[in-house]
């Protein structure tokens, strides 16, 4: 394909006018809605990976519950095997002897009274120790707005979500003031930005107070199990063989699989394969209005054809090849598809853009990525796109007998 | 050249054309030569056959059976592709209708047959130049067809059938859709082209005036070749 060839072919384009904005709005929008799903699609991917990057790869995690189809029964065989499903300080400790296991960090979620300036309101806590989970705040999973995050030895120190400061009470929770939790008194030394982010997206934490573990256990007692624990081995390497020792603990203690124990790997691996089954329907639904498009292609290359179809003849008659023609005919059919695909990628990646700039502000690290690959990818296939549709139309022309296209009225 | 060798012939050609279940034989056993430099017109009445016979001359059309010779080659076995290139090379054509391409300027129009030809870019500049200029329109180059005037139109057909230097003008009807001074003007064209370049030309009329041109004259009805007159 020469530049001349180009060239004709684009101002036959701009002479056909509105029946090729009219083609070029239909490719436009399924190149649109391909590129603004991958864009998400990559962004969340990106993130995720980032945030697990974050956490650290030597990762276990500790929940409730076995992914087993027989959770239910598990349940309640643990409950006569064991009062219940709750893990102790003993089976704590426990793990924290494996030879690969670095450190033990348990994660409290519970939800109690609160008083505040004589107003007193049912909220959610989570807590844990601050220095052990020092690679989960790496996370962004807290982010400090006004005073100070946890210092080693805090107990009766309190950081508040920015909904629950602003709007929990009457009036504001600002850092320096107390509170009282269960009875007992916490002084605030910070609030949260909003748009603190949990593993994966997970809980807002906006509407949470956050104390230290020491702190918890002295408003709670010691014997509170945790909702989640976080196992952080020495390396990567034997992540693997401390999962198995895990499990194989759970299984004596408990008999059968309540907890469900999984390395940071594993659990991004599930996340990722997730993520890419859902873009890849989304993708697929978005891909139908691309083959109405390339309909609509094929339909407008079949009208340029007859209404041309003189000028075709002509073409013919002053020692045009059939293969110049077909050529001709083609690159019209692949500049609707490359000008569609420009057009689409712009708007398709702005849309995503958009969407990521709104979710950001309402709290989720969303972004909207497309590497140069994915770029030359949907520009290369939406050409392609408009050579296949155009081909059948191009070959019709090409094959046009130049008397009966010279005589045609 | 050789006298001898005809620069176009046909031989014993037959065009029959299937109308679904109607069978209408256009040219019956046709056998011409035409030699480099001759001017000759085609003169016949509607439906006798002239077009179809110029269609065939020009290797437009292949014939039911016969053979189109040019420069001795025969065309019979020739692949479409093969006889597009040699047809784009040997015989320039302008039409009733002008038949320009409406997208292009009048330079591009006249340089698309050295474009088909892939000739560089520049060459076919230069060379579309030239003709535009022979057939008085210098200063018209940049126009598109439809800032033209009919004769203006034709003449830049003209000069595009004559970009490649072709040995044969083949015209249908070229003075059909024109007020008789663009056409006598069109004419006085065709004749230079054979008086001064030596050009062959070919040309379909229903009008004697403008058949009287021509050295030759051949009458068609039904098909077959009527009479041949010979003027000057």
């Amino acid at each position: 394909m020469d530049f001349e060839t180009l060239s004709v072919a684009f101002r036959n384009l701009r002479r056909e006018g509105v029946r090729t904005y009219l083609t070029l709005i239909g490719v436009i929008i399924g190149i649109a809605a391909i590129a603004a799903l991958l864009s998400i699609g990559q962004g969340l991917n990106f993130a995720i990976e980032e945030q697990f990057q974050q956490l650290g790869t030597n990762t276990i995690f500790i929940t409730p519950g076995g992914l087993s189809p027989g959770t239910s029964s598990a349940r309640s065989a643990a409950v006569a095997s064991r009062t219940s499903s709750v893990l102790h300080d003993a089976d704590l400790r426990a793990i924290e002897s494996f030879s690969e296991v670095d450190e033990v960090i348990p994660l409290f979620s519970f939800s109690s009274l609160v008083k505040h300036a004589a107003e007193t309101v049912n909220s959610s806590i989570l807590a844990f120790d601050p220095v052990k989970a020092e690679s989960l705040l790496a996370t962004g999973f807290i982010e400090i707005n006004e005073g100070r995050s946890f210092v080693e030895n805090d107990v009766f120190t309190v950081l508040v979500g920015k909904d629950l400061a602003e709007n929990g009470f009457l009036r504001e929770i600002k850092p320096h003031t107390s509170i009282e939790i269960n009875g007992k008194r916490f002084r605030v030394i910070g609030t949260l930005k909003q748009g603190a982010q949990s593993i994966g997206g997970g809980p807002n934490i906006s509407n949470t107070l956050i104390l230290t573990e020491k702190g918890f256990k002295q408003a709670f007692g010691s014997s509170q199990s945790p909702l989640f624990v976080m196992v952080k081995t020495f390396d990567q390497d034997s992540t693997l063989s401390a999962k198995e020792k895990i499990d194989r603990y759970f299984e004596r203690q408990f008999g059968e699989k309540v907890f469900t124990v999984t390395t940071s790997e594993q659990v991004l691996e599930q996340v990722t394969q997730v993520l890419g089954l859902i873009s890849l329907f989304l993708v697929g639904i978005a891909a139908i209005s691309l083959v109405v498009g390339s309909l609509g292609i094929m339909n407008a290359m079949v009208t340029n054809v007859l209404e041309r179809t003189t000028e075709i003849g002509v073409m013919k008659a002053i020692g045009a090849t059939n293969s110049r023609i077909l050529s001709l005919f083609l690159t019209e059919a692949a500049l609707i598809g490359l000008i569609g695909g420009i057009i689409g990628l712009i708007l398709g990646f702005s849309a995503s853009q958009l969407v990521a700039i709104l979710g950001q502000s309402a709290g989720f690290n969303l972004k909207a990525i497309l590497d140069i690959p994915t770029i030359l990818f949907i520009l290369g296939f939406s050409m392609f796109i408009g050579m296949i549709s155009g081909y059948y139309p191009a070959l019709r022309a090409s094959r046009m007998d130049p008397v009966d296209a010279l005589r045609r009225e | 050249m050789d006298r001898k060798t005809p620069l176009l012939e046909v031989k014993n050609v037959n065009k029959v054309y299937s109308l679904g279940k109607v069978t209408v034989t256009a040219l019956k056993k046709i056998d011409l030569q035409i030699f480099e430099q001759d001017y000759i017109s085609i003169m016949g009445p509607s439906g006798s056959g002239k077009t179809t016979l110029l269609d065939v001359i020009s290797t437009l059309l292949r014939p039911t059976q016969g053979d189109v010779l040019i420069e001795g080659k025969s065309t019979q076995a020739m692949g479409d592709e093969e006889l597009a290139k040699i047809r784009g090379k040997t015989i320039g054509f302008v039409f009733q209708t002008f038949n320009l391409i409406p997208t292009l300027t009048a330079l591009e129009n006249v340089s698309l047959p050295l474009w088909f030809q892939d000739i560089p870019i520049q060459e076919r500049e230069k060379i579309a130049q030239e003709k535009l200029l022979q057939v008085g329109l210098s200063d018209r180059m940049h126009h598109k067809p439809n800032e033209l005037s009919g004769g203006q139109r034709q003449r830049v057909a003209i000069a595009r059938a004559l970009a490649v230097n072709p040995k044969v003008i083949v015209a249908d009807e070229p003075t059909g859709n024109l007020d008789s001074s663009s056409g006598d003007q069109i004419l006085k064209l065709f004749d230079s082209l054979n008086q001064e370049e030596h050009k062959t030309v070919i040309m379909v009329t229903h009008e004697r005036s403008v058949a009287e041109h021509a050295q030759k004259i051949i009458y068609i009805k039904d098909g077959l070749i009527d009479r041949i007159e010979q003027h000057r």
